[in-house]
């Protein structure tokens, strides 16, 4: 076989190997996961309201779990949205070369710190500081967590916004502004609907961002697993959940199983939203040509 | 010719079929489960220990004192909660399982299932010591009271006096055997009010009650520090003398579980090591309660 064919092959075997590893992940996780219906009926699960694994008898139901997932990372986002896409309108449309020479590198160092000092600094810094703002009895809950998740999702959605923007043509720009446009009515009413569909995608990555993070989750949400009853109370996510008890899960429990089958729920969740961003992308892509 | 046509040329070509069987060989290897199986952790001269961060400080440090003297040892130490370290210990990741609670009957279960004879070795005793803001004014509580707290019954500490403070509720993740302990002792078969803030490890819980004012938690007797205020119980104050003496009710023995088969070599040495006089010394040191 000719050299060239021979390498060729080699990565295409990687290739393949990335493919064989994403299979395998679904399919353990899936497997490990469904061993709990033959104990627990699907939709209790789904639907249950008490997350209980070590009681007698074992309660699970996954709804304070997904609340809190839910809850956590749609107040994130509906704080981190605004201020990245205004961010990128900034750094595309209004800011100077120096303002944005300085700008990028330091979002994009936002996305560099770790989940873990995130959390941490939550715990020390800022649940402290929003108790007392707020006068509340714990700062540990779903608002300082979105707070924090919002900051990490922020250059995520910012990147790809700016890109998206930046996608925009000059020429209808132009048009805009030889009708008699302002910059703002402009910015509001031509530039940003045409990068909907990048934001879009922005939004959706910054989406898959926080539902799985974890680390910070863990350290600032205040681990109770309830449904929640406002923005400050203290809940649980099923990253947290997952990352708090699969220590004591002895190996073929029905809690172990249980939590696999968290795991399933989350996983199919992320799955249907990169694929939701993926047929996004690719229907941009086709735009453009 | 394209990788897609090329990649049906390996399926079907008799030649190229070793590079797949091979990978596919490889793949099912490592999801094989060897859990469960007792497999010797690297020989008798590898020590991992995991499990209770209650037992912690104390493994940590005779593992310090331990390592010179035994330099062909290799000795690794982590947390993880007492669930943790036991199935570590069943599924043959760690050869010496650190436990604040004993080892349930379902986990014996799964020992027997896996071949496994488990040994225990009591290395120390601990009070669990109840916890508030140093703001709160509360140096007293019966045990009813205590647990009808943490069932949620009472929601202000100022049906305890003049403190007009919301009762925020610290406890621990399931994996705990600090929670066990409690929910054994101070609970019985009342559940823990769901809206507590279950927490990992006794750092913080010991972190979130030093700054919150209307919270309450419980630690090992050796997380105690200047930062919490610790609550009698009915009277009795956590101590080392109480503890022993039986009057203060909520504490337990701590545990280093082994298997049968892993009980040589560095597993027995070490194990030796914490029973001997320089080894209960540094429980002592920690805070915790010495068994001899």
């Amino acid at each position: 076989m000719k050299r060239e064919k021979k390498i060729e092959l080699f990565l295409a075997i990687f290739a393949l190997a990335a493919v064989i590893i994403v299979a395998l992940i679904i399919f353990i996780i899936l497997k490990e996961g469904i061993k709990t219906f033959y104990q627990v009926n699907f939709f209790k699960f789904l639907f249950g309201k008490i997350w209980r694994p070590t009681g007698s008898p074992p309660l699970l139901g996954i709804l304070p779990l997904l609340l809190g997932s839910v809850y956590v990372t749609g107040l994130a986002l509906l704080l981190a949205v605004p201020i990245a896409v205004g961010s990128a309108l900034f750094i595309s449309e209004i800011a100077s070369r120096k303002q944005r020479d300085i700008l990028k590198p330091v979002i994009e160092l936002l996305a560099g710190i770790p989940s873990v000092i995130y959390g941490f600094l939550g715990l020390v810094f800022i649940a402290p500081l929003f108790q007392k703002i707020f006068g509340l009895a714990s700062g540990l809950n779903i608002f300082t967590t979105s707070f924090i998740l919002a900051i990490m999702a922020l250059p995520t959605i910012a990147s790809v916004s700016e890109d998206a923007i930046n996608a925009v043509p000059h020429t209808i720009k132009y048009a805009s502004y030889s009708l008699g446009a302002d910059k703002w009515e402009t910015m509001t009413k031509v530039t940003l609907p045409a990068a909907r569909i990048g934001i879009i995608v922005s939004i959706a990555l910054g989406f898959g961002r926080v539902i799985g993070e974890t680390m910070t989750v863990l350290m600032v949400l205040g681990g109770a697993a309830v449904i929640p009853h406002s923005i400050f109370s203290s809940a649980q996510t099923m990253t947290g959940a997952i990352a708090s008890e699969m220590g004591e899960a002895s190996y073929g429990s029905l809690h172990y199983h249980s939590l696999f089958a968290v795991a399933s729920v989350l996983m199919v969740i992320t799955l249907l939203f990169n694929i939701f961003a993926e047929i996004i992308s690719s229907k941009l892509r086709q735009r453009r040509k | 010719m394209s990788i897609i046509t090329q990649m049906q040329k390996i399926l079907f070509w008799k030649k190229r079929n070793g590079l797949l069987i091979l990978l596919i060989l490889l793949f099912s290897a490592a999801c094989s489960h060897n859990a469960g199986k007792n497999r010797k952790v690297q020989g008798s001269t590898a020590l991992i220990l995991q499990g209770s961060t209650t037992l912690l400080p104390v493994i940590q440090r005779a593992a310090e004192v331990y390592a010179p003297t035994h330099k062909r040892y290799k000795i690794s130490v982590r947390g993880g909660g007492s669930g943790n370290g036991i199935a570590a210990l069943l599924d043959g990741i760690a050869n010496i399982a650190m436990a604040s609670r004993p080892i349930s009957p379902a986990e014996i279960t799964i020992s027997r299932r896996a071949g496994l004879k488990i040994k225990e070795t009591v290395i120390a005793k601990d009070g669990i010591v109840v916890i508030v803001n140093n703001r709160n004014p509360i140096s007293d509580i019966s045990l009813s009271d205590l647990r009808k707290i943490y069932q949620g019954v009472f929601k202000n500490w100022s049906e305890f006096g003049r403190y007009k403070v919301k009762i925020i509720v610290v406890s621990r993740d399931s994996a705990s055997g600090t929670f066990e302990v409690f929910k054994r002792i101070v609970m019985g078969k009342a559940n823990i009010v769901a809206s507590s803030l279950e927490q990992v490890s006794n750092n913080m819980v010991r972190k979130i009650v030093s700054q919150t004012p209307g919270a309450i938690g419980y630690i090992g007797l050796g997380y105690l520090n200047k930062a919490v205020k610790p609550v009698k119980v009915g009277g009795i104050k956590a101590s080392a003398v109480n503890v022993n003496n039986g009057k203060y009710r909520i504490s337990r023995p701590l545990f280093l579980y082994t298997t049968e088969a892993l009980d040589t070599g560095a597993v027995k040495d070490f194990i030796g090591y914490c029973l001997s006089d320089s080894g209960q010394k540094i429980v002592k040191e920690k805070g915790y309660i010495p068994i001899r």
